[in-house]
């Protein structure tokens, strides 16, 4: 049992491209065929569809400006010439307000911190936005990519194992990840990083940030693979049906290489496409940890906190609110539309 | 003593963003918080019976009938008596239980009239302040009309001694229990600690083996007020109580998130020389945060109108209090008796070169604009609060203005360059305050490693004798005013125990533990104080225990039909026995 009824039941189509072209094909195969009769490969025409769509190649220039000015971010500093920790209360009123025009917006270095401030300062502190920013831009996308990495990695090899073995193996995985399904994560966050906090300090109740980073990628890596592996287990259930893995099989091949070396190289676009959506799916989950303070704590700079902080400044001070606000809408905006424009230009039958 | 301090939550908002953040801040906002206090507290101690008459004298323009609000974040913890040791359940105490002494608050900033509550004087003392003799007033009763006699108090006191108690101030149970032989049996009314003895239904005498001259103080804490034996339900008493003063329950309470309350029918205004009875109702709303509880009373619609709030207004609100007419009216300000200090840990960092160094490289400033600004918060270089009685106000270590003096501090140092551990509550203000910490510190080369702590278990660390947090923050507010309830309590090095420490600079030196048993002992308490501000400098000069950082300002709004609104000295909210509702 198994195999080919729940094939259906987990939302995959029948492989009708032997049966039925369907238009989409049709209108994007006929003008390469109608030019000339060059030999395409699918990874060659996913990217010429990817060039082809304005939106893609906008959201990915948008994406490596930001992952460039996290990498660089010490280059950035170095040019810019402010340290991001520096605090200074003579930018503020005595309320903590920044003094000037929105938020300490200043291009001359006529004050108490001689030295422009790009995006004005945060209240309380005094610190340069600007530099919190770009620091924390760096955090947040550390994050985001080592923990979707991770849980891109587990989901992918429970996935496979899941499909290609069936039977109970089969079963067993996949109540195991709809039990990880039903846990409501944020709340998960808020019962288990204070108890994983607790048990990787010291014995004086002391967390470093370093840990504290490591524990929160862990929670997110252990908490973002489901998806990934009930879709590739889904692949995985109608490609261990084809005939190469048949004949692999018939050749000898063991498990691990039809797996690992005869299937896995046919999964990579779906496993791209739910990378690239669980970026930012990650970027905001960790911006929302800093809200129910269990995230990157002080000093360490964090796109979340600086958010979390700055909304108790709403009235006083919106533009320390709308700063960053913009910044994490924008990378999350183009994680989004490219991951989603990487899917058209890799399964163009799924319609939008 | 704590005090509450909730962290902040974020809620949503209703925004007017279009002008706020466009016009420019030019820093020059009103500034109606002013300095540091520099009043100094003088207290009278009311030994004949003649400051503390009953009835209290009327408030004037008070009315009567109405329904006043309190808005707290969260209910309070306790409120049985002789658990209550958190100002909020204080406050809330004051309306509904009354103790053998207690405190006439001046609303003009006067001196604090300690004056006999439940007993006719503030207690006659005998054989070297040993033993304490208390009389009752006529006409106190319980809310059923049942009389409070010395046995209902006794036995109150005693029931301070077991898990009902554990919570409250020991002072009461180390003074009449050093050796803690005595075991309490809940309900039992023979079950009255050994010093105490009531030879009358109106007389109750305390004896104790050291003598404490500070007793008349002691009584006036909740651990003084009377519980029935027969209707003490132990836990459960928490949440159902007889009352004493001149508000009961009205309805049952669940102990999360209202408390209303009605009119005592049998409280005798003629026996209570410091409570009124203004309005008919009072609601204790224990839901809205700071950020809703400023917007409330900003908004003073409805109900509001007749709400006091109990958090300090919202740091982003501040200069917006500050510079309308009508909301500086409608809010109270005044000083605490809570300091803020930034401890040093004496037993791990050793050098007394360092420790000068730390409090010369302070930022004061920095650390108040981080927390609000001067209207919530008053720099302070002392140990004491200038509340406190003997306070003098000196800067053992000057900076310029009150940003510290990094380059004393780099010279004092001469070329090291220390690595310290700060310790604090992870909370996110208190994240930010750390920051503030590290960067003043960085000034003068003084490297500080930032340690967030839970919140829940911040106090049970740094408490810890061999904790390894070199600097922490801490706050204390003296529990009676007393400069004893400050020095003796955080300075002594005789009270060091190996966990649960209150001196948490795990500050031992001989000659200062000797002058402070000694002042303890003094039977004149204003000659003690005037000796315990000077102590308070030595011990700065000396040996540089602590960084003071600051005394807290109360700035809490009320609304605009609330009458004889001013904040309780003792317990930094609004004083609820002289508020009234206007019509």
């Amino acid at each position: 049992m198994g195999g080919t009824t729940s094939m259906w039941a987990d939302g995959q189509l029948p492989p009708t491209d032997d049966l039925d072209p369907g238009p989409l094909k049709v209108a994007d195969a006929q003008p390469a065929v109608a030019k000339a009769f060059v030999g395409r490969s699918p990874g060659q025409l996913a990217m010429m569809r990817l060039r082809r769509d304005r939106t893609a190649v906008w959201s990915f220039w948008v994406l490596i400006f930001f992952v460039a000015v996290a990498v660089l971010a010490p280059v950035i500093q170095w040019i810019y010439g402010y340290d991001p920790y520096r605090t200074d209360s003579g930018l503020l009123d005595d309320t903590g307000v920044p003094l000037g025009y929105l938020g300490g917006i200043t291009l001359t270095s006529d004050n108490a911190s001689h030295h422009m401030h790009l995006l004005g300062v945060e209240p309380s502190l005094g610190r340069d936005l600007f530099m919190q920013i770009v620091f924390g831009l760096r955090t947040s996308l550390i994050i985001a990519f080592v923990s979707t990495i991770i849980s891109t990695i587990i989901g992918t090899v429970i996935g496979i194992v899941a499909g290609y073995f069936g039977g109970w193996v089969d079963s067993l995985l996949s109540w195991f990840i709809d039990y990880m399904l039903a846990f409501p994560f944020l709340l998960f966050c808020l019962a288990v990083i204070p108890v994983m906090n607790t048990r990787i300090a010291d014995s004086f109740g002391q967390v470093s940030a370093t840990k504290r980073i490591i524990t929160i990628i862990a929670v997110f890596s252990l908490f973002g693979w489901m998806y990934t592996a009930r879709l590739v287990r889904g692949q995985v259930l109608s490609l261990r049906e084809r005939e190469y893995v048949d004949a692999a099989r018939a050749a000898g091949a063991r498990p691990m290489h039809v797996m690992f070396r005869q299937l896995l190289p046919n999964l990579w676009a779906p496993i791209l496409v739910t990378f690239s959506l669980g970026i930012p799916a990650t970027i905001t989950g960790e911006a929302a940890l800093a809200f129910l303070n269990i995230g990157v704590i002080e000093p360490a700079p964090d796109l979340g906190r600086v958010i979390y902080n700055s909304s108790s400044w709403l009235a006083a001070d919106p533009a320390n609110l709308v700063i960053p606000g913009v910044v994490i809408f924008v990378v999350v905006l183009a994680f989004n539309l490219f991951g989603d424009a990487l899917r058209d230009a890799l399964d163009p039958k799924s319609s939008k | 003593m704590r005090y509450r301090v909730r962290a902040l939550v974020v809620s949503a908002l209703a925004i007017s963003l279009a002008v706020a953040g466009c016009s420019k801040n030019t820093g020059g906002g009103g500034n109606s918080g002013g300095g540091g206090p520099s009043k100094q507290a003088a207290i009278v101690i009311d030994k004949d019976g003649s400051v503390g008459k009953a009835p209290a004298p009327d408030v004037p323009g008070a009315k009567k009938g109405g329904t006043l609000y309190w808005l707290e974040d969260g209910a309070t913890e306790h409120l049985r008596p002789q658990q209550a040791y958190v100002t909020d359940a204080q406050s809330v105490l004051s309306l509904v239980q009354r103790t053998l002494t207690n405190y006439i608050e001046d609303p003009n900033g006067g001196p604090l009239k300690l004056v006999g509550d439940l007993a006719t004087n503030a207690g006659e003392s005998s054989n070297d302040s040993k033993t304490w003799t208390y009389h009752l007033r006529n006409g106190i009763k319980f809310e059923d009309g049942t009389p409070i006699t010395s046995k209902d108090i006794a036995y109150g006191i005693s029931s301070a001694f077991g898990k009902q108690g554990e919570n409250g101030p020991q002072y009461v149970q180390q003074a009449l229990d050093p050796d803690k032989a005595f075991k309490f049996q809940l309900g039992s009314a023979s079950s009255i600690v050994p010093g105490i003895t009531t030879p009358d239904d109106k007389t109750i005498v305390f004896t104790t083996k050291d003598p404490h001259p500070e007793w008349p103080y002691l009584m006036a804490l909740n651990t003084t007020s009377p519980v029935p034996p027969a209707k003490d339900t132990g836990d459960a008493y928490e949440r159902a109580w007889d009352s004493t003063g001149p508000y009961m329950q009205d309805g049952p309470y669940d102990g999360q998130t209202k408390l209303k309350l009605k009119k005592n029918p049998n409280w005798d205004p003629a026996s209570d020389p410091i409570r009124h009875q203004y309005p008919d109702n009072w609601v204790f709303d224990f839901s809205p945060n700071r950020n809703d509880q400023t917007k409330r009373l900003i908004a003073d619609q409805g109900a509001d109108q007749y709400a006091v709030g109990t958090a300090q207004v919202a740091q982003a609100n501040v200069s917006e209090v500050q510079n309308d007419a009508n909301l500086s009216k409608r809010v109270a300000s005044a000083p605490t008796p809570f300091n803020d200090y930034v401890n040093i840990n004496t037993s791990r960092v050793t050098d007394l070169k360092v420790r000068q160094a730390l409090n010369y490289a302070f930022d004061r400033g920095a650390y108040i604009t981080a927390l609000g600004g001067s209207a919530l918060a008053a720099p302070s270089t002392t140990l004491l609060a200038p509340t406190s009685p003997g306070y003098q106000k000196y800067e053992a270590y000057p900076g310029q203005g009150d940003h510290g003096d990094p380059a004393k501090a780099k010279e004092l140092l001469a070329g090291q360059k220390p690595k310290l551990k700060y310790c604090f509550a992870n909370t996110q203000t208190q994240q930010q305050y750390a920051v503030v910490i590290q960067q003043a510190m960085a000034r003068a080369d003084i490297q500080v490693v930032l340690a967030p702590v839970d919140k829940s278990a911040y106090y049970t660390t740094i408490g810890d004798k061999t904790t390894d947090c070199d600097i922490m923050r801490y706050g204390w507010g003296a529990d009676f005013p007393d400069a004893q309830s400050t020095l003796n309590v955080l300075f002594n090095g005789k009270n060091i125990v190996p966990k649960g420490n209150q001196n948490v600079s795990y500050f031992n030196q001989p000659d200062i533990n000797q002058k402070l048993d000694a002042l303890q002992n003094e039977p004149d308490r204003a000659v003690a104080a005037t000796k315990y501000g000077e102590l308070d400098k030595e011990i700065m000069e000396k040996y540089a225990p602590t960084i003071p950082n600051f005394v807290l300002r109360a700035y809490i709004l009320h609304g605009s039909k609330v009458g004889g609104g001013f904040i309780s000295p003792l317990f930094a909210n609004y004083n609820l026995v002289n508020l009234y509702a206007m019509s």
